[in-house]
């Protein structure tokens, strides 16, 4: 009812918009992202979530629409979820409707937002509300903010609300301050921030906090706080091809959950935190250096303790490993760990000429307490043959703490994965027409992929192919093959994850059609990861904007 | 502009700071005669899960001295338990209600927790002494888990023949006679998943004291007194476990007591059981007991 009732506000208000536009013709765009999913129970490789059993189809969809005028800006977003296992892979979730308005108006120096929105204070350490909906996430506040922005180089921004949580609310307040100012020396510039953060527990969570704690050893049991502040500093100094990036945030005591390592037991503990951030960024003739550091002490900002797993996170702490896009390099991926990690990440680019580039890179993250998380080495050489050849070739060496990153036990898993990736077009970009050329020029290029992993550990070694064929713009083909060679575990089937898709454009939206084989593994996006299972079905997908 | 930004930030932070939070929910030092600890330790997934255990009986005996029928009862449960498997029924005698406060002659058999329990599982419903339980659960077409006595022997029959939803064993446990300490572990593995909590209660009787009793005939000095409460840990109607314990999942507790001087130990035993606590469920799903040496 509440809904409908606000959907129809927000009608009203829509088209008051459209008949009072006087000096300002208004604007309506949007766009369309609609997945559905067919499901091919694979008892091989473990397919058994509910979908496979009984629904046997899932759908995710989300339509926004967005409308500005006169400085007025109003965005809706319907969300479907039917059967879908994206918000958690081990449920069967069907809900549909609004799942996100907002009303914004920019008056002069000032802005006004009211319902949900997204944001963040500096990197996101102390405070970021985003969507990334490939793994489910959608983080929005739904609130009211201000911004105070008297010219380019400064601002002010407040907010107070409650983080989203599907079609609800989690009803633990928040607040939030973020004010950043750019100014400089001479030839040194600085942008500098201040953030602060507050979040207060409901009653329900803390009669739950109160009733845990007064079953725990007298030696153990603490006051739970309702409030937790938190608050951070950042700045960032450019000097010609030189910046450096540094940012500390700290958190007050509150009551938080602690995995211990060794025996995956889960402890309420009362733990204040704090993150140390730093990026250097440094080019010249060629070279391109990139060193980060980050030391995380129970950094765990989420709206109350009992959300789990990728649940009310208030924040987003970036990952130290280089963001990998080929498939078995990608296969053991890393997330911060807010519970505790310290490490370095450094990568060295070399362009020794425009056709030949080198790329290196070193992670290496512990826990505060020493214990090995995970550690990369990393290389790469892509030449360009010619206008038309394009290859990569390079390996990787990990070394990734299976139990921590995965949630259940398992041992340390230690890889090398040589890999090469080859682009050829097929066609020269200077002929014209192009055999093949209708209305529509197609360019048609080939690419293929090769991988191998070598590990005694988890699952054992996989060898990867991928043959992609391009018909730019409109349409592309790829096969590929994910072969488990030398199975671990006592197994000796080695199982076969195979995939084929097509993918069609048209103008601005893109449907793609595939049946693909997915192994059980960590999924991630931007730094964040979680814990998927195997998949084996057909996939279609449709998005599109206007 | 910017200055009076600066004086809010530098404000807003003090104000909040200097904000003290009440929080009186939180028990931080446990009562001053009691070093009892009764404490969920941990939880893991076995290797493999255990076969179900056949299910005990645990029969609470609410009593007093000063309740003339009630020795009655407990030869019941003595008849009860001598007809059934060894090890498997299990008897706390609760002395509870006004009957309980002793005359001149009478021991005091009153713990801190007697008429809790009784108001506990009778859902405050007492209407008499003796009055009694089989394993806390409500046989149809009673409405209550404590009925008579004369009810106990069939309902104990019914509930010894089914299988137990928890295994409850005992990890380890010690007795220090120089502090009269006892600790104990016990691993709770359940067969089934539930949907609603579970808990777990310890309770410490003693067996073998002589002392004053109201029996039909009249005032008997020398009577044999079994199975007596002498302690319940808190929380006295079980420390929670889980929400919804999980199939395959073991719960590891943990207690530890020192014996008052007053008790014989070799007559003492522990009982302990893991329970539902809904007001029209209250299930005992296992129960098992062992001597405190």
């Amino acid at each position: 009812m509440a809904k409908k009732l606000l959907l129809s506000i927000f009608s009203g208000i829509f088209f008051i918009g459209i008949l009072h536009a006087q000096d300002d013709k208004g604007h309506l765009s949007g766009d369309l992202m609609l997945n559905a999913t067919a499901y091919d129970r694979d008892t091989t490789i473990g397919t058994n979530t509910s979908q496979y059993l009984h629904e046997k189809s899932s759908a995710e969809g989300w339509f926004t629409l967005n409308y500005r005028q006169n400085g007025w800006s109003f965005m809706t977003r319907f969300d479907l979820y039917n059967n879908s296992p994206l918000l958690n892979p081990n449920e069967a979730y069907t809900h549909q409707g609004l799942a996100f308005y907002q009303v914004d108006k920019k008056i002069g120096k000032w802005e006004f937002t009211a319902g949900h929105f997204y944001d963040q204070f500096g990197s996101g350490i102390l405070f970021r509300a985003y969507e990334d909906r490939l793994i489910g996430l959608d983080y929005a506040v739904q609130g009211i903010k201000v911004q105070y922005m008297p010219n380019d180089s400064f601002f002010i921004k407040a907010f107070t609300g409650l983080q989203k949580n599907r079609f609800d609310v989690w009803p633990q307040v928040m607040k939030g301050v973020n004010s950043e100012k750019i100014w400089g020396i001479g030839n040194v510039s600085f942008v500098t921030g201040v953030g602060f953060l507050n979040r207060t527990l409901d009653q329900g969570t803390m009669n739950k906090l109160a009733n845990d704690i007064n079953n725990m050893d007298y030696s153990q049991r603490f006051i739970p706080k309702y409030n937790m502040y938190a608050g951070t500093i950042y700045n960032t100094i450019s000097y010609k091809n030189l910046s450096l990036y540094t940012e500390y945030a700290k958190k007050s005591k509150e009551a938080v959950f602690i995995t211990d390592d060794v025996t995956n037991v889960v402890s309420l503990k009362n733990l204040d935190g704090d993150v140390f951030y730093m990026a250097l960024n440094y080019s010249f003739y060629g070279f391109g250096v990139s060193l980060q550091y980050k030391s995380i002490n129970s950094f765990i900002m989420r709206t109350n303790p009992y959300a789990t797993l990728l649940d009310g996170i208030m924040d987003y702490l970036p990952a130290l490993s280089k963001q990998q896009s080929m498939r078995l390099p990608a296969l053991y991926s890393v997330s911060a760990q807010s519970q505790g990690e310290k490490g370095f990440q450094g990568e060295l680019t070399y362009s020794i000429n425009k056709r030949n580039t080198l790329d290196f890179n070193a992670s290496y993250i512990q826990r505060p307490g020493g214990e090995l998380l995970y550690r990369e080495f990393y290389g790469d050489y892509t030449k360009i043959f010619s206008k038309r050849v394009k290859g990569e070739f390079g390996v990787q060496s990990l070394i990734y703490n299976f139990s921590v990153y995965e949630g259940h036990p398992g041992a340390v898993v230690h890889t090398i994965t040589p890999f090469m990736e080859m682009s050829i077009r097929l066609y020269d970009p200077s002929s014209v027409p192009y055999p093949f050329e209708t209305k529509v020029r197609l360019k048609p290029s080939i690419r293929f992929e090769l991988q191998y992993l070598a590990t005694r550990q988890d699952s054992g070694d996989y060898a990867y192919a991928l043959v992609e064929l391009n018909l730019a713009p409109k349409w592309s083909f790829s096969a590929t093959d994910m072969l488990n060679v030398v199975p671990t575990h006592g197994r000796t089937d080695k199982i076969n994850y195979y995939s084929f898709l097509v993918a069609y454009t048209e103008k601005q939206t893109r449907l793609t059609l595939g049946y693909a084989k997915q192994v059980a593994g960590v999924v991630c996006t931007g730094g964040v990861c979680r814990v998927e299972p195997a998949f084996s079905g057909l996939r279609f997908g449709i998005s599109t904007n206007f | 502009m910017n200055k009076i930004i600066y004086i809010f930030f530098l404000s807003l932070t003090m104000v909040l700071n200097a904000c003290e939070e009440e929080n009186n929910l939180i028990n931080l030092t446990p009562p001053k005669d009691n070093l009892d600890q009764l404490i969920f330790d941990s939880v893991y997934t076995p290797a493999s899960l255990p076969a179900a255990q056949p299910k005990n009986v645990l029969i609470e005996d609410f009593t007093a001295v000063k309740c003339d029928n009630c020795p009655n009862a407990q030869k019941r449960t003595d008849i009860i338990v001598a007809a059934n498997p060894a090890d498997r029924v299990f008897v706390i005698g609760i002395h509870c209600t006004s009957l309980a406060i002793p005359d001149a002659g009478y021991p005091d058999f009153r713990t801190a927790h007697g008429d809790d329990i009784i108001n506990y599982i009778s859902n405050n419903q007492v209407t008499g002494l003796p009055t009694g339980d089989v394993n806390q659960k409500v046989f149809p077409p009673d409405t209550l888990p404590t009925t008579t006595y004369g009810s106990w022997g069939a309902n104990t029959t019914s509930e010894l023949a089914l299988t137990s939803n928890v295994n409850l064993d005992i990890v380890s446990k010690t007795y220090d006679p120089n502090t009269k300490k006892f600790t104990m572990e016990v691993a709770a593995t359940f067969q089934k998943s539930f949907t609603v909590p579970c808990y777990f209660s310890v309770a410490l009787t003693e067996t073998g004291i002589i002392g004053k009793q109201l029996t039909p005939t009249g005032p008997v000095d020398t009577f044999l007194f079994k199975h007596v409460l002498r302690k319940m840990m808190i929380p006295f109607n079980g420390l929670k476990i889980a929400d919804a314990p999980q199939m395959g999942m073991t719960y590891l507790l943990k207690f530890s007591t020192v014996m008052d001087n007053k008790w014989v130990v070799d007559n003492c035993k522990i009982v302990a059981f893991v329970h539902q606590r809904q007001v029209s469920k209250k299930d005992v799903e296992q129960v098992i007991e062992t001597t405190i040496k």
